[in-house]
């Protein structure tokens, strides 16, 4: 078995009993509900955090990297490369990474949302020059098909998130999303010498690393963006994202 | 009404010049459709009721501010979302969501936003919103938790006080 698919589901596997020791239990509902408003927001879980110390550090450590690196390198990207040619951009990467959405959406039964994924991807790279223009945002079927990750799958299988983690440069994940994060590297067309499947080591690894780096450096005055906006109004930055990150991945999973 | 108030907030925001212009010229129709009060309390959880009345009134003035702040600080600069309505969803007699998808000008990215509402004596007020999955007042919820755990009321009032005083000197 060297089909690294199957390492990864073990890992998984193995991985998702870690994710038992977070805190479950919902607080004892004492809470009174004068007026009519019942507290609804009182029975959301206590997030799985254990470490939430190495995460913080982490999170400073992301953040000063974001604000002396990552956001001048966005800055000056985004003045040179305008805002029609970075989504251009963003949208040719989204297009390659068909695949991954394919096999995810099919991998969670969802046929017909498989089926979008490929009328998009047909739509995109023919009307849309190999994908630079997402022209299937014109066709009401083929609109806000939510996209499909391995994450989410593992979740779907109904594998549990796992603890919180804070990666260095990458930022907010868990124990299952970085499984899953694995899983997508290895479906990802633009991955797929690292794997064996293109075999002159240099010439891939080139091509490799200058398309991640463009995917990177392109999405930068996107990310640094979010970030800024999440943070603004945040009175712990930390918490705030570390709750966007956890709500928003369980919602995609139900979607 | 979710949409003669969205609409009532976008065009006041878009037509302010400064974001201090929309923060004082969008505070009373802000004021109008969404239940403030619950969206305080709701968002600082149980440990609600151990602040003393001063410390609640001070805690939502400030909360209140920096939610208008820094939301009016975003909409500088940018262009006029477009907004799709979607049908109001139930939820018992004195609730409802209306779910949205705003679609910025200039981003090719659109995204889900949902209005909860809860029908109050002087009528149905908005008392959440749900951007992507993600709750606000239960974002703010897990922010506030740990503050007060530590620190109670007077530590709330002060991280409320030092992120206005930064969110104000950041933007010049």
């Amino acid at each position: 078995m060297n089909n690294p698919i199957f390492w990864i589901l073990f890992l998984a596997f193995s991985l998702s009993g870690c994710a038992t020791s977070g805190k479950r239990s919902a607080p004892p509902p004492n809470y009174s509900s004068r007026s009519n408003t019942t507290d609804e927001f009182a029975n959301g879980q206590k997030a799985n955090d254990p470490f939430i110390r190495f995460n913080r550090t982490m999170f400073a450590f992301n953040d000063t990297l974001t604000k002396y690196a990552l956001r001048p390198i966005a800055r000056g990207y985004a003045k040179i490369v305008p805002r029609p040619v970075r989504n251009g951009i963003t949208n040719a990467f989204d297009n390659a990474q068909f695949p991954v959405r394919f096999v995810n959406c099919v991998l969670q039964g969802k046929l017909k949302r498989s089926a979008q994924e490929t009328g998009k991807f047909v739509v995109n790279s023919v009307a849309g020059v190999g994908g630079l223009m997402r022209v299937s945002d014109h066709v009401p079927s083929l609109d806000n098909v939510p996209a499909e990750d391995f994450g989410l799958t593992l979740g779907v299988w109904g594998i549990p998130a796992g603890p919180y983690l804070v990666v260095p440069l990458l930022g907010p994940s868990g124990c299952r999303d970085l499984v899953g994060f694995a899983g997508d590297y290895v479906i990802y067309p633009l991955n797929w010498h690292a794997v064996g499947i293109i075999h002159h080591a240099f010439i891939s690894n080139t091509i490799n690393g200058a398309l991640s780096g463009t995917r990177t450096v392109n999405g930068l005055p996107k990310t640094v963006q979010d970030y800024d906006q999440m943070t603004a109004a945040a009175v712990d930055p930390y918490i705030a994202i570390r709750d966007a990150y956890i709500s928003n991945r369980a919602a995609r999973i139900k979607k | 009404m979710i949409r003669t108030a969205t609409e009532e907030v976008l065009s006041i925001a878009y037509s302010s010049h400064s974001s201090e212009a929309i923060a004082t010229r969008v505070r009373p129709t802000l004021d109008r459709y969404f239940a403030f009060d619950i969206v305080t309390r709701q968002a600082m959880g149980p440990g609600w009721r151990g602040f003393s009345p001063a410390d609640q009134k001070r805690a939502s003035q400030l909360f209140g501010d920096l939610i208008v702040r820094t939301y009016s600080n975003r909409v500088i600069g940018t262009q006029r979302p477009r907004i799709e309505y979607g049908a109001v969803v139930n939820i018992g007699s004195d609730r409802c969501e209306l779910p949205t998808r705003v679609r910025p000008v200039s981003s090719n990215e659109s995204f889900a936003v949902v209005y909860r509402l809860l029908k109050l004596p002087a009528g149905w007020r908005i008392y959440d919103i749900v951007i992507e999955g993600v709750s606000f007042v239960a974002n703010y919820r897990a922010q506030f938790a740990e503050i007060i755990e530590k620190g109670g009321a007077p530590a709330v009032i002060r991280a409320l006080e030092s992120k206005l005083a930064s969110a104000s000197s950041s933007q010049s």
